[in-house]
C-alpha cells in the first residue's frame, strides 16, 4: 500500500525530510560542475601545455567575466515575466542543467597539439559557455529556498543539508578524482579529466532533476533573484564602506582566506606531485583535514553565545596562524613522516578555518548593524555587495597572482608532474607561506580592524534597541544564511 | 592575546633553531664532470632531494666537462673544508687525483657513475674512505629483456596462435635494432639472447619466435628507421623487400625523438586513432631525452621532453631506466653514515652492495 503523502492547509505536500534531501541533491549538483574547477589550472599548464604567465593573464579575464555574468545572467532571469508551467526558477535550473552536461567538460577539451591561438578561443569560449550555465542553475537554486517555504526553522534546515549536499558535492570528486586523473608518475591524464568531467556531468544533471521533480513551491512570490543596484555614488558607498571598522576587517579576513586556499591549491597538487611523489592520495589528505569543521560545526552556535563572534573566530585565526607557523619550520621532509607532519598542520588549520567559517556571514550581519548604530542609516545592500565584490576579486585574483608567483619560483609546465626537486622544495615553502598570509589576515581582519567585541555588541544592539541577542537582527542574519550555506568551502562562489 | 602571540613567537623561534641545524657545519662538495648533460642533470635533481632529506648541506660544482678544471674545484673544495667529496669524474686521472686528495685530506670520497674507475684507481692507491656507486650494467639487458618477453607472450593469442604484433602472419616477431648496424653485433645481442631466454623458460602456450630484421644501416637512428621501413637495394643491385620490423630496439635514448619523427612518415606510433603501433623499447636516464610534441624545437623548454612522457604519451612501450633515486639514497645515506661517525654501509640496501661498489639495478618504466 503506498504511503499517504501529507498534505499542508493549501494543499502542498507537508514540509518534510524530502524537501530537503532534495534541495540538498540541487548543491550536489552544482558541486559536481564545480569541483573539477581547481583542476582548471595543473589542466591547461602541465597537460595542455599553455604558458603559465599567459594563462594567468586568461585566468584574470574569464574572472572578470564571472563578475558580470552573474548579476547579468540573474537580470535575465528577473525580467523574464512569462508564466511556467513547473516554476520559473525550477526551469532554469533545469535548462542550466541541460548544458552542464557537456559545458563542464567543454573547459577540459583534452588537445594539447593545438596550436596556441586555438587553445586560448578554446579555453575562453569553454569556461564562458560553463559558467553562464552553471550561473543559469546556480543563481535560481539559491533563491528557490525561500520559494519552498517560509517558515524559519524549515529554512534553517533546507540551509543545513544544502552544507550537507556541498560538503558531499565537494568531498566525493576530492577524494576520488585525484586517482583517476593522474597517472602513476603524478602527471596528469588530459584524456581522463575529459572523461570525468563528462562523467560527472550526467550526475550533476541527475541530482538536478531529482532536486525539480521532488522539490515542492508552497510560497508563490515574484522573487529576484539579482539584487538591485541602489542608486548610490560608488565612491561615497566605497568611503562608507571603508569607514565600516567591522565591514573592513570581516572582509579583509574573508579576501585572506580566499587568496591563501583557493591560491595555494595548485601549489598543494604540485606539492604532491612533484615533493611528496603521491598525487594520488591528495584527495584523501584533504578529506582528512575537513574533520575539524566537520566536528567543529555543531557545536558553534554554543561556543558564539558563550564566547562571542570576533573572540571565537580570533582564536580560529590563531589557530591557523600556529598551523602556519609550523607548517613552515617543520621539518616537513618527501617523507611519510614529512607527509604526517603536513596533515598534522591541515588538521590544525583546518580546525581554525572551521571556526572562523562558522561564523563568517554572522560577522556582516553585525558589521551592517554597526552602520547602522554609528550613522543612522542601514546601507545593507551596498555593504553586502562590496563585500561581495572584495570576496570575488580575492577568489579570482587569488590564483592568478599564485600561479605568476609559481612561475617565478621555476615552476614549468613543460616538466608536468615531474618538477625539479628544488622547484618543488619551493611549493613545499610556497604552500606553507600561502597558508600563512591568509591566517595573518584573517587574525589583523578579526583580531586588529574588526572591532564588535562581545561586550561592544551587546552596547551596540541595546542601543539599537534590541535585545542582547540582537534578536530584531536575527531575520537578516538567517537571511544571510541562507543566502549561503552555513558551511563555507572552498568552492564557494558568491 | 599579547602573552598568546608571545608564547607563539617563543616557541616558533625555538623550533626554528632546532629544526634548520643541518647534521653538517661545511658543506659536502658534489662535483659533476659536466652537470649541463642529461644525465648529470637528472642525478644532481634526485641527489638534490636525498640530500635534504638525510639533512646535509652540500654545494654542486660543474667542470664543464675540463678535466684540469674538475681537479682545481677538488682541491679548492678540500681546502674549503669540505667534509666529503661526491665526484663524477671527467676521467680515471681526475678520480685518482681526488682520490689521494680525498685520502690525504682523510675525508669520504664517493665516485657517481664512474663504470669501472674504482677498480683502476684501487690498484694505485688504497684508501678504506672511498665508494662507487652506479648502475648495475648486467640488470640492463636481463630486466629490458625479461619486459619485451613478457609482452610478447602476452600479446600471442592462444587460440589461433597468432601473436598481435606479427603483423605480417608469418609465425614470427622480426625485429630490428634502429643503433646497432652489423649483423654480428644483432647476432650477438646480450638483449636479444636475454628475450629469448626468457620465452624458452616461459611456460606459454604459444612462445614467440624472434627474427632478425635485415637492413641497411645509415648515420642516424632516424634514417636507419627509415632504411628498415623502406627495404634497400642491395651492393649488387639486387632489390631487398621491405623489412617490416615488427619490434624496435633502441639502445640510445637520444635517438628517440629522431626514430619517432621517422616512424610518423610511415603513420607509426604517432596518432593512436588512425596509425598502428610497432612495439618500441629503449634505455635511457630518467629525463631528457629529445621532443616529441615540439615539431620545431622553438623553446628549449618545449624540447625538454623525457623517454618517460613518449612512454606516457604511448608512443613507446617501455624504457630501462637508471635508478637515479635509488643510487642518490644510496650516496646520501653512507654520507649521513659518515657525518655521523657510523659504519658507512648501514641502512645501504645490501642487495646493491659488493664491497665497495654500490651498483642498482636498472627499473623498468611504462
Amino acid at each position: 500500500m503506498a504511503k499517504e503523502i501529507q498534505l499542508d492547509e493549501n494543499g502542498k505536500r507537508k514540509f518534510g525530510i524530502l524537501d530537503s534531501i532534495s534541495y540538498a541533491a540541487g548543491d550536489f549538483g552544482c558541486n559536481m560542475s564545480f569541483a573539477l574547477k581547481s583542476t582548471l589550472i595543473i589542466f591547461w599548464t602541465q597537460f595542455m601545455k599553455m604558458d603559465s604567465i599567459l594563462y594567468a593573464l586568461l585566468l584574470i579575464i574569464v574572472q572578470v567575466w564571472d563578475a558580470i555574468n552573474d548579476p547579468l545572467i540573474g537580470s535575465i532571469i528577473d525580467a523574464d515575466k512569462r508564466k511556467y508551467k513547473r516554476n520559473k526558477f525550477l526551469t532554469y535550473i533545469w535548462f542550466g542543467s541541460i548544458g552542464l552536461l557537456v559545458a563542464g567538460a567543454l573547459c577540459f577539451l583534452p588537445i594539447p597539439n593545438a596550436y596556441d591561438w586555438a587553445k586560448i578561443i578554446i579555453f575562453i569560449a569553454g569556461y564562458v559557455v560553463w559558467d553562464a550555465f552553471y550561473t543559469i542553475a546556480n543563481v535560481p537554486y539559491g533563491s528557490l529556498l525561500s520559494l519552498i517555504s517560509n517558515d524559519t526553522a524549515d529554512r534553517a534546515s533546507l540551509s543545513a543539508w544544502r552544507s550537507i549536499g556541498s560538503i558531499l558535492g565537494n568531498m566525493v570528486p576530492m577524494v576520488i578524482l585525484p586517482m583517476i586523473i593522474y597517472d602513476q608518475n603524478n602527471n596528469i591524464v588530459g584524456m581522463n579529466v575529459f572523461l570525468a568531467a563528462l562523467i560527472m556531468g550526467v550526475l550533476g544533471f541527475i541530482s538536478f532533476q531529482f532536486m525539480i521533480r521532488t522539490t515542492e513551491i508552497r510560497v508563490e512570490e515574484d522573487l529576484k533573484v539579482s539584487e538591485e543596484a541602489p542608486k548610490v555614488n560608488i565612491l561615497v558607498a566605497f568611503k562608507n564602506f571603508m569607514l565600516n571598522r567591522p565591514a573592513v576587517g570581516a572582509t579583509l579576513a574573508a579576501m585572506g582566506m580566499f587568496i591563501g586556499m583557493q591560491g595555494a591549491a595548485t601549489a598543494v597538487t604540485v606539492l604532491f606531485q612533484s615533493y611528496f611523489k603521491n598525487v594520488q592520495v591528495s584527495g584523501i589528505i584533504q578529506l582528512f583535514s575537513m574533520i575539524p569543521i566537520v566536528i567543529f560545526t555543531p557545536l558553534a552556535r554554543k561556543m558564539v553565545t558563550k564566547y562571542g563572534k570576533k573572540e571565537l573566530s580570533t582564536v580560529g585565526a590563531i589557530c591557523s596562524v600556529v598551523a602556519g607557523v609550523l607548517m613552515l619550520i617543520l621539518p616537513i621532509t618527501p617523507t611519510v613522516l614529512g607527509m604526517v607532519l603536513y596533515v598534522v598542520c591541515q588538521l590544525i588549520y583546518s580546525l581554525g578555518l572551521g571556526i572562523y567559517s562558522t561564523v563568517s556571514w554572522a560577522l556582516m550581519g553585525d558589521a551592517i548593524d554597526y552602520n547602522e548604530w554609528k550613522t543612522g542609516t542601514r546601507e545593507e545592500g551596498v555593504v553586502y555587495s562590496l563585500h561581495s565584490f572584495f570576496r570575488k576579486l580575492a577568489q579570482g585574483a587569488g590564483p592568478s597572482i599564485v600561479l605568476v608567483i609559481m612561475a617565478a619560483l621555476g615552476y614549468s609546465e613543460y616538466h608536468g608532474g615531474n618538477q625539479t626537486f628544488l622547484v618543488a622544495l619551493n611549493m613545499r615553502y610556497l604552500v606553507a607561506a600561502l597558508y600563512l598570509l591568509a591566517a595573518v589576515m584573517q587574525f589583523v581582519g578579526l583580531a586588529l580592524i574588526y572591532n564588535l567585541d562581545k561586550k561592544t555588541l551587546a552596547q551596540m544592539n541595546k542601543d539599537l534597541g534590541r535585545d542582547e541577542n540582537g534578536n530584531e537582527a536575527a531575520a537578516e542574519a538567517v537571511e544571510a544564511a541562507e543566502a549561503a550555506p552555513a558551511l563555507e568551502t572552498v568552492s564557494e562562489e558568491a | 592575546m599579547k602573552k598568546i602571540l608571545a608564547l607563539v613567537l617563543v616557541v616558533a623561534l625555538a623550533l626554528t633553531a632546532m629544526v634548520s641545524c643541518s647534521i653538517n657545519d661545511k658543506e659536502v662538495a658534489v662535483i659533476w664532470a659536466k652537470q649541463t648533460d642529461d644525465f648529470s642533470a637528472t642525478m644532481a635533481d634526485a641527489l638534490d632531494r636525498a640530500l635534504y632529506i638525510e639533512n646535509i648541506k652540500y654545494k654542486h660544482y660543474d667542470a664543464n666537462g675540463d678535466s684540469d678544471a674538475q681537479k682545481k674545484l677538488v682541491d679548492d673544495a678540500i681546502a674549503g673544508g669540505a667534509p666529503a667529496l661526491v665526484l663524477n669524474p671527467c676521467n680515471d686521472v681526475v678520480a685518482l687525483h681526488a682520490l689521494k686528495a680525498a685520502k690525504e685530506a682523510n675525508i669520504p670520497l664517493i665516485f657517481m657513475c664512474a663504470t669501472g674507475i674504482l677498480d683502476t684507481v684501487l690498484n694505485l692507491v688504497q684508501y678504506d674512505k672511498v665508494y662507487s656507486i652506479d648502475v648495475d650494467a648486467a640488470s640492463l639487458t636481463q630486466k629490458l629483456g625479461e619486459r619485451i618477453a613478457k609482452d610478447l607472450i602476452e600479446n600471442a593469442n592462444d587460440k589461433d596462435k597468432k601473436n598481435d604484433y606479427d603483423r605480417n602472419g608469418d609465425g614470427k616477431i622480426s625485429y630490428a635494432f634502429t643503433d646497432v648496424v652489423s649483423l654480428e653485433a644483432i647476432g650477438n645481442s646480450l638483449l636479444v639472447q636475454a628475450i629469448e631466454k626468457y620465452i624458452s623458460e616461459s611456460n606459454a602456450a604459444v612462445k614467440p619466435v624472434l627474427e632478425a630484421a635485415i637492413f641497411a644501416p645509415k648515420l642516424t637512428a632516424g634514417e636507419n628507421v627509415t632504411s628498415i621501413f623502406e627495404g634497400f637495394t642491395g651492393a649488387e643491385g639486387n632489390d631487398k623487400v621491405a623489412t617490416n620490423a615488427e619490434l624496435l630496439l633502441s639502445m640510445e635514448d637520444g635517438d628517440i625523438d629522431d626514430i619517432l619523427l621517422a616512424m610518423r612518415a610511415y603513420q607509426l606510433n604517432y596518432n593512436k586513432l588512425v596509425t598502428h603501433f610497432i612495439p618500441l623499447y629503449t634505455v635511457g636516464v630518467s629525463a631528457n631525452a629529445g621532443s616529441l610534441l615540439a615539431e620545431t624545437a622553438k623553446d628549449e623548454e618545449k624540447a625538454a621532453y623525457s623517454v618517460m612522457n613518449t612512454i606516457d604519451s604511448g608512443y613507446v612501450s617501455a624504457a630501462a631506466l637508471e635508478d637515479d633515486d635509488a643510487m642518490a639514497t644510496a650516496a646520501a645515506v653512507i654520507l649521513r653514515n659518515f657525518i655521523k661517525g657510523n659504519e658507512p654501509l648501514k641502512d645501504v640496501v645490501a642487495d646493491y652492495v659488493d664491497g665497495k661498489k654500490i651498483s642498482v639495478p636498472y627499473t623498468i618504466y611504462g
